[in-house]
This record gives C-alpha cells, sequence and structure tokens, in this order.
C-alpha cells in the first residue's frame, strides 16, 4: 500500500476536525476528496505531509510513519496554497529552484517545462514578474507544475481547479488524466464535477468524518449530486 | 470617517500576530518608546542651561537651533531608509464610499505619527518649556515654535515626496542622497560651512515672527505637493513594481559544490536582495561597517572596547540576518518542510552562507589594521567567534522559537519575527568575550582571552556538522508549532 490513514485524527482543542479509522490508497490511483468547506481536506493533506501533528493514529507512506522519517519527500509533492511558492522568485527561477532540489539540471527542467506551455498560455515562461506579482490564477498554474516536477510518485493538489479559468480547468483535467500512469495522485476539491472527470476513486468527507469511498465514476455524479442536494 | 478609519488602524494593530502573540516583546518596544522619549524630554529640558555652561560666549538658541537643522537633516536621511509611506491601507479603503481626497489626508496625516515625530516633538515641547520657564534665557517662543515644528514637518513630507518620486525615478533620488551625503562628507572635512550656515538661517528665521512663518509655508507646500503626488500615483504603485525585477547573478560553480544546501543560498540571497526589510538590512549593515571608525571617537578605549567592535562588526550579518534565521522563510516554509529532502539543508544552507558574507566582511575589516593595529588580530579572532559560537546560539534559539515575518514590509520599527530572547542574547554575547578578556588580563596574560575566544568558536567552526544535527533535533520537536505560527495569517 503506497499511502494509508490509521486511526487518525486531529482535534483542536475539544472539536475534532479530522477521524478517518482507515484509507488505503494504491499505487496509480487518483482518488478526488470531495466535500464542502470545513469537511477535513487540507487538514487530511497537512497530515499526509507532516504539516501537522496527528491527534492519534498515524499517516504510513510506503508503511513508515510521515512524522517519523523524511524519506517521503523524496517522493511525494503537493501544492496546496501560497506556502508553497516562492513570491520574490519568477516563475522560471522557481522552476529552476524546485527541479535543483530533485538534482534536475536547467536544461532538463526547460525542457520538461516545455509541454506545458499551453498550459501556461503565454503568461507564465520567461516573464520578467516575481511570483508575487502574478494574478492568483497564474500563481496557481506555477504552484501545480512545480508540484510536478522531479516525477514523485505522490502528487497532492489542494482545491486545484479552484481560481481557473474554464479553459485551463479542461487543460488541467487534460494533464492530469495523460499523467495517471505516472503519479498517484490526491486532488480535493468543492466542485463535484471536476473530480468525477479524472478520478477513478471519490472519497466524501462530511465535519472530518469519511462519509463515502470508492465511488466508481458512472455512479459517482449521480449519487454526490443527491449527497450534496440541499 | 477619520475617526472610523483609525479604529480599524488600532484594530489591525492590536490583532496583528506581532502583537497579540508576543506580548512582552511589545511590553519591551513600549520600554524603548518611553527611553527614547524621555531622552528627549531631558536634552530638550537641559539644553538652555548645558549650552551656557558649556560655552558661556555663544549665543545658546543659535547653537540649539544649529544642531537641531542638522537633526532634521539626519532624520530626513533615515527616513528615506526605514519609513514606511506604503500604500496598503489606502488600498482597503479607496473602494469603500469615501471621497479619495479625504483618504489621501489621512494617509498623509498619518505619516506625521511616526515615532521620529514623536520624540522630536517630545524634545521641541520641552527645550521651549524649559527656554520659557527660564528668564534670563531670552528667546522669542513663539517664533521658535513655528521654526522647529515648521522644519520638523517639513521633513516629513518632504521624505514623503522623495521617497514617491523614488518608486517612479530610481537615479534621481539616488543623487539627492548621494549628494546629501557629500554634502555632510565636506561639512565633516571643513570645506563646507554647513554649521555656520544653519546657525545663521535658524537667527534669521526666529528673528521675527513673518520670518518664523516661512518653515510653516513650507510644511504646508511640501504637504500639498505629497497630495497631489500622492492622487497621481495611486493607482501606478502596482505597475511601478512590475518591469524591475533585481537579477542575482551568481557564478553557479560558487554554490553546486553545496549541492541542494547550495540552491538554497542561492535562493536566500535573492531573498535578501528582493524584499523590503531585507534589503534595509542591508543599510544597517553598512553603517556596522563603519562602526570601527568609532575606535578614537568614544571615550572608551582600550582592548576590551575594541574587541566589542570587533564581534560586533564582523558579527553584522549574523546580528540582522542570522537573528532571524528561519522566520525570513516563513512566507515558503510548507514548501522548504515537504521539498528539501533533509531539514538538515536548510541549516546548513542558512549556516554555509552566513559563513561566506561574514569570511568576505571579516576579509574587508581586516584592512581596519591599518589604522588600528589590534584589528589585525582582533577582526580574524572575533570571526571565529562569531563563527562557530555566534551563529549556533542563533541557530539554537530559531529551532527553538520564530515567529512569522513578512520579509517585504520594511519598517524600520516592525518589530515583527522579534522576541525578547533575540534582545537578551545579545547579552550574554557580547559580555562572555569581554570578560574573559579582563579576566585573562587580571591574572596577567594580556591577550589569552582573546586567544580562548577565537579557540571556542574554531572548535565550534570544526564541528559545526555535529553542532548542526543538535539544532536541527531541536527543530524537530518544535517543528509543528514553528510552522503553524508561520502559517497564521
Amino acid at each position: 500500500m503506497l499511502l494509508e490513514f490509521n486511526n487518525v485524527t486531529k482535534t483542536y482543542g475539544k472539536t475534532t476536525v479530522l477521524n478517518i479509522e482507515n484509507l488505503s490508497i494504491d499505487k496509480g490511483e487518483c482518488v478526488g476528496i470531495v466535500g464542502n468547506n470545513g469537511a477535513g481536506k487540507t487538514t487530511a493533506f497537512s497530515l499526509i505531509l507532516d504539516l501537522i501533528k496527528a491527534s492519534e493514529g498515524s499517516v504510513l507512506t510506503k508503511g513508515s510513519d510521515v512524522s517519523k522519517t523524511e524519506d517521503w519527500k523524496s517522493y511525494t509533492s503537493a501544492f496546496l496554497d501560497e506556502t508553497f511558492l516562492i513570491d520574490f522568485l519568477t516563475p522560471n527561477e522557481y522552476f529552476d529552484f524546485v527541479g535543483g532540489l530533485h538534482n534536475w539540471s536547467k536544461g532538463e527542467v526547460k525542457e520538461f517545462i516545455h509541454q506545458f506551455e499551453e498550459f501556461f498560455n503565454g503568461e507564465i515562461l520567461g516573464v520578467k514578474k516575481y511570483i508575487r506579482d502574478l494574478s492568483k490564477g497564474n500563481q496557481k498554474k506555477v504552484g501545480i507544475v512545480g508540484s510536478l516536477i522531479g516525477n514523485p510518485e505522490i502528487i497532492i493538489l489542494d482545491e486545484p481547479f479552484a481560481s481557473l479559468d474554464p479553459s485551463t480547468q479542461i487543460r488541467l483535467k487534460k494533464i492530469i488524466r495523460e499523467r495517471l500512469d505516472k503519479h498517484t495522485f490526491l486532488i480535493s476539491s468543492h466542485d463535484l464535477t471536476h473530480v468525477a472527470e479524472v478520478c477513478s476513486r471519490i472519497v466524501i468527507l462530511e465535519k472530518g468524518n469519511m462519509i463515502m469511498d470508492n465511488l466508481k465514476t458512472e455512479e459517482t455524479i449521480q449519487k454526490m449530486t443527491e449527497y450534496f442536494h440541499v | 470617517m477619520f475617526g472610523k478609519i483609525t479604529q480599524l488602524s488600532i484594530k489591525s494593530f492590536l490583532r496583528s500576530p506581532a502583537f497579540s502573540q508576543n506580548l512582552s516583546t511589545t511590553l519591551m518596544m513600549v520600554f524603548v518608546g518611553l527611553y527614547f522619549g524621555l531622552s528627549m524630554v531631558v536634552l530638550g529640558a537641559a539644553a538652555p542651561f548645558a549650552v551656557e555652561k558649556l560655552a558661556p560666549d555663544v549665543n545658546p538658541s543659535a547653537v540649539i537651533g544649529k544642531y537641531f537643522m542638522y537633526t532634521i537633516l539626519y532624520f530626513t536621511l533615515t527616513r528615506l531608509i526605514f519609513q514606511n509611506f506604503g500604500f496598503k491601507e489606502l488600498k482597503q479603503y479607496i473602494l469603500q464610499p469615501i471621497k479619495k481626497t479625504k483618504i489621501y489626508h489621512y494617509v498623509l496625516t498619518k505619516t506625521a505619527f511616526h515615532w521620529i515625530n514623536w520624540i522630536t516633538l517630545l524634545g521641541i515641547i520641552a527645550y521651549l518649556t524649559s527656554a520659557h520657564l527660564n528668564p534670563e534665557y531670552n528667546v522669542k517662543v513663539l517664533n521658535h515654535a513655528f521654526v522647529m515644528i515648521g522644519l520638523l514637518f517639513t521633513s516629513n513630507y518632504l521624505a514623503f515626496i522623495i521617497d514617491k518620486q523614488l518608486s517612479l525615478n530610481k537615479l534621481v533620488t539616488g543623487g539627492l542622497i548621494a549628494g546629501l551625503l557629500i554634502i555632510n562628507f565636506l561639512d565633516v572635512q571643513g570645506y563646507l560651512p554647513l554649521g555656520v550656515f544653519f546657525e545663521n538661517s535658524f537667527v534669521f528665521l526666529t528673528s521675527n515672527i513673518g520670518f518664523a512663518l516661512i518653515p510653516v509655508l513650507t510644511m504646508v507646500a511640501c504637504y500639498y505637493f505629497s497630495f497631489t503626488i500622492l492622487s497621481k500615483i495611486v493607482y501606478l504603485e502596482d505597475s511601478a513594481s512590475d518591469n524591475s525585477i533585481t537579477e542575482v547573478n551568481i557564478h553557479s560553480g560558487l554554490f553546486s559544490k553545496f549541492g541542494r544546501a547550495g540552491e538554497m543560498m542561492e535562493m536566500e540571497l535573492k531573498l535578501i536582495v528582493r524584499n523590503k526589510r531585507s534589503k534595509n538590512m542591508m543599510y544597517v549593515i553598512f553603517l556596522i561597517f563603519l562602526y570601527p571608525l568609532m575606535s578614537e571617537i568614544e571615550s572608551y578605549q582600550g582592548m576590551g572596547w575594541y574587541m566589542f567592535i570587533a564581534i560586533f562588526t564582523t558579527g553584522g550579518f549574523a546580528l540582522t540576518y542570522g537573528q532571524l534565521l528561519l522566520s525570513w522563510n516563513s512566507g515558503h516554509f510548507d514548501l522548504l518542510l515537504t521539498k528539501m529532502e533533509s531539514i538538515k539543508e536548510i541549516f546548513r544552507a542558512k549556516y554555509y552562507l552566513q559563513c561566506m558574507i561574514i569570511i568576505a566582511q571579516t576579509m574587508l575589516l581586516i584592512l581596519y589594521g591599518f589604522y588600528k593595529t589590534e584589528y589585525f588580530l582582533l577582526m580574524p579572532a572575533m570571526m571565529f567567534y562569531n563563527l562557530g559560537f555566534v551563529l549556533f546560539l542563533y541557530m539554537l534559539l530559531a529551532s527553538y522559537n520564530s515567529k512569522k515575518v513578512d520579509s517585504n514590509k520594511g519598517d524600520a520599527m516592525n518589530y515583527e519575527g522579534f522576541s525578547v530572547a533575540l534582545f537578551l542574547i545579545i547579552i550574554p554575547i557580547m559580555i562572555v568575550p569581554i570578560v574573559l578578556y579582563h579576566g585573562c588580563k587580571y591574572m596577567g596574560y594580556p591577550d589569552l582571552g582573546i586567544y580562548i575566544t577565537a579557540f571556542i568558536g574554531l572548535i565550534g567552526f570544526i564541528f559545526h556538522d555535529k553542532l548542526i544535527d543538535i539544532s536541527v533535533a531541536l527543530f524537530k520537536k518544535n517543528r509543528y508549532k514553528i510552522g503553524t505560527a508561520f502559517r497564521s495569517k
């Protein structure tokens, strides 16, 4: 098993924000995590990345506890929010920096980045602007592509479709679909249709609890729509 | 409207993480503020008597006027470097149904409440009160009040104008600052009688009420010029920053030896030159560089004093950058935590970068040896002390507790990220070597203390990898706490 949640709970004071008894993700899966605001999606991701400490239980990748080793860093990559961007670098410098951490040469980075030119829509590469001066949407594009550098086994994206324009959303889905054989994806969204289009497995979180798992695409949209119906 | 915005400003200050999570630092800053204020009051009140006593044959009010004008000149320069004339607030209100002109007036009025103005104003009031109560000291208090207050706020708005022109035309303002420095240098060297000019102007302006109104009118003129500039550039502020990228061209071979830590070192250098607060820090380091020139001017002399100067100057970078070691990266810390193969790489990168800069600085500082031969020994000796001891103290402190810093916010009185511990740690850093020196001297070995201090540093430097491991272990224990502090908005 590539990734496992073992009786993980996260509490702040008396409030439990996440409680996952068991969630196992295999290599090559694309898991969409869906839920309303405050469902615990970002908390779950932060636990996988060892950014916060689980109150109980443990998160394992390749069988070892993420809070006890640093091995997972070489094969796990993420873009959760702007704290994953370095705002005083230009996009190209940022890609070079991330590539350098994976021992990629500048040439390798350039070649890799080149394939996303359509996704960038001419607004990112070679632009003489710091990341902090880019629009929110463009910052997001930089972060998403940055997380793909180094061909990590696990890629975690938090709300990747939010604040992207419709064409870019379609392009992003295409990118993810094309890379399904290379990475294991964990993608959160509160937009049901986007994740249902790219992910083969959908997990629904509600107030920190796992409500549904293993929905298959054909029935997914209908079931989810029923669930979230007000 | 003014009341409402002011209320919001106070709220934003009270609710900022720097204030609410860090009461002890805030209290300390209040005390520092009180101390400065009180010093100015004492200075102002005592000035008439002191000048009369020290130089009975001169016109005391003219001499005080001269030094007041010097102070205003230096403060104008200080404001240009440190005062934050930002627009952040303006942007929040520009979309609200408030008249734009009112907002501009608010922004401009707010700059008048800067701490430089507060302390100067306290000094002026104390001086004039003391002059008024002393019947022998025959000055026209009202004229003096007009001139001094007029000059003070002229300086405030002049700095605003220059600062805003700077964002439009860097060359002109750079030239202006350079010009000021040259004038000052010529004055100190005696080629330009600036002091005489100041003294005469001050006497002239205070001689009658009509002339005394000139500085007040200048102040009003500067205010209105600031106002026009503000209304012109409020929409340009964003685009002005867009078209310039500070390039950092480093020979890639220099850092490649350090592997992943090298990538991080290059990134850190960019951080320093591209963010406001760290850029201001470079000015401070430059000033620290000039400190050895104080070796003679000060009334303290001798080896102990020189040793202090050597620790302070060779460690200038550690004292500024090193103090906020991890806080500089609080904006992208999650990336570093998840992407750097190991936490140790972060610490190694920061240690090596500081070492490189401290060694380079020391190579320059050694030249002070031609001015005072003691520095040939002291600069390298205290460099080792900084490399092997001081840097690790800061590293341990940072691993224990670090605060969030917005490195692109540049006011000098921005104490975001500081804690009382950071201030207090300076005391042992400075005192231990000096006590060691005097102890050894007392026992009859005058230079032994210097060698011991350097030796402690050398040992630390040799075993730096072990010491980094200790810091990393401490950091790992506190990583969730530090990460949460950095993530807080």
